[in-house]
């Protein structure tokens, strides 16, 4: 652990991965309560895997066609694809009314391979994909951490103005309808804030990590707490945790810090989940 | 309760609904109205049109024949008067929420922006659970209440609303008896100043606590609600489904 501390004086990437985990634990701790009250991991899941095919895209395009292209990051990719299929989700969830799983398991699996044909056809070696894929904790830049923090103030405002319709649909949509607020709308600004946050947490720890980060901190927030906003503290609070303590911990071990963020925050949710008494539960 | 122009609580004429893709109607040629402050229940079988109606009278589904009114206007305008009270169960007590949140729901509107309701809509939850006598549950987490006093609040919730029509859909189901009988009590108090209509399976309850009652099966009848019996109920079934 002492490690860390000595090898962040001379390497300043190793703060700028702690300061992305604090990033990314704001977009975390506001959205993860209303993804698990509203059950929409698979959802959630289904954004991050389409957004693969904006990955494969943006890498397409900026070998490809440098001069026009060649400041497009993978991750801008990822987020653009993200935020149009997030509608497309929302609208899907409202209308489809059987086996909704089916169609977006179908979109889900389309986007992953669009994006792995276009990497495919690109000419050269990509290893972008697989930080993508894996995550890229150890080596965020600082343009990656403007790339966050703009996010996360996307997500906070939005989330300042929409919380308390997001509430009423989290509780009571019916309700909600019958009081004027137009459900299929608010759903939408939703999906949008929660294909953003997909893709923070994806820059921590990658896509196939993704989930966990977005399910347990919530899962614990949303039990520990009796009301949403306080939850969200405490999502971000866990998440905070999880994505500084294990990377500090890990680093200079075998262990890869997204492997030891997500088995921490599982730990936390079982330790959770099974101290509290049964009648709480 | 606001002011309103001298018309029915309820009125349906003509009306038949049948969903899409189906080829029987669900209700047929209904007609009724509903004045002043009466408390009606809504009796029938099972997929006999009770919740049809239900979703008809809040504007939920829309008939292609016939009309409703209720409060004077078509129900998708007039909706926002109406206190709905649903079943318990579906409000989803895995969401962190205090009781307060769940009776606030009544008072939010299309103008809701920002993080918080003003003080004037945390008064009327307050009143609101202190006229269903639930005030002492304001700062409980919503999990953790019974069935019982989960009704109480989402009745509160609709007065928070200042509803001029309370809507009921069988509120005594996964009560017990005592609890049953305290929910009825304060029915019958909020009924001095409110037309109450409410759907139920209970014969016993219709006839002890209600001015009228209508019978859903695909048409709706009135029968007396004073002289309920199973020889009667009988009759109705069968009269539906030899």
């Amino acid at each position: 652990m002492s490690q860390f501390f000595t090898d962040a004086a001379v390497n300043p990437f190793l703060w700028s991965g702690l300061t992305a985990g604090l990033f990314a634990s704001i977009s975390c701790g506001i959205v993860g309560p209303y993804v698990v009250t509203r059950r929409l991991l698979f959802l959630a899941g289904a954004l991050a895997h389409i957004a693969i095919g904006g990955v494969g895209a943006a890498i397409y395009l900026s070998t490809v066609h440098p001069a026009a292209f060649g400041w497009l990051e993978p991750i801008h990719g990822g987020l653009a694809a993200a935020l149009v299929s997030a509608p497309v989700l929302a609208v899907l969830k409202h209308r489809v009314k059987e086996r909704l799983d089916t169609v977006v398991g179908a979109l889900w699996a389309v986007g992953m391979s669009v994006g792995i044909l276009l990497i495919k056809i690109t000419p050269g070696y990509h290893t972008e994909l697989m930080s993508y894929l894996f995550g890229n904790i150890s080596f965020v830049t600082r343009r990656d951490l403007v790339f966050l923090a703009v996010l996360s103030g996307v997500v906070i405002l939005t989330a300042t103005v929409f919380h308390r319709r997001f509430l009423a649909l989290c509780l009571d949509s019916e309700q909600a309808e019958l009081r004027g607020i137009p459900i299929l709308a608010t759903d939408i600004v939703l999906f949008l804030l929660i294909a953003a946050t997909v893709i923070v947490l994806t820059q921590i720890v990658g896509l196939i990590l993704v989930i966990a980060l977005l399910s347990l901190p919530a899962a614990i927030g949303t039990r520990l707490s009796t009301r949403l906003g306080p939850s969200m503290a405490v999502t971000f609070g866990v998440s905070a945790l999880v994505t500084t303590l294990p990377r500090i911990a890990a680093y200079g071990t075998p262990i890869s810090p997204e492997a030891a963020i997500v088995l921490t925050t599982a730990g936390l949710y079982l330790l959770v989940v099974f101290s509290q008494r049964p009648e709480t539960r | 309760m606001t002011d309103r122009p001298n018309c029915p609580v309820v009125e349906v004429a003509d009306l038949s609904f049948r969903y899409p893709h189906r080829r029987d109607e669900v209700l047929k040629e209904v007609g009724f109205s509903i004045d002043d402050t009466q408390w009606v229940g809504l009796l029938g079988p099972n997929g006999g049109g009770k919740t049809t109606l239900l979703r008809l009278l809040l504007g939920q589904l829309i008939p292609k024949m016939g009309s409703i009114m209720v409060l004077g206007g078509p129900p998708t305008k007039t909706r926002r008067k109406v206190g709905y009270v649903p079943q318990h169960a579906s409000i989803d007590s895995s969401v962190p929420a205090s009781v307060e949140d769940v009776v606030l729901l009544g008072r939010l509107t299309r103008s809701s922006w920002g993080p918080r309701y003003p003080q004037r809509d945390h008064d009327f939850a307050l009143a609101a659970l202190e006229e269903t006598h639930t005030a002492d549950l304001a700062g409980r987490a919503w999990r953790t209440l019974s069935g019982g006093q989960r009704q109480r609040v989402l009745i509160a919730r609709a007065l928070a609303s200042q509803a001029d029509l309370l809507l009921l859909d069988e509120p005594t189901t996964g009560i017990d008896i005592h609890r049953e009988k305290e929910l009825l009590r304060l029915l019958e108090l909020l009924n001095d100043r409110l037309p109450i209509v409410m759907v139920s399976h209970d014969i016993a309850l219709v006839s002890h606590h209600m001015d009228r009652a209508l019978w859903v099966d695909r048409t709706v009848r009135e029968i007396d609600a004073r002289n309920l019996d199973s020889d009667s109920l009988e009759h109705f079934f069968h009269g539906e489904h030899s």
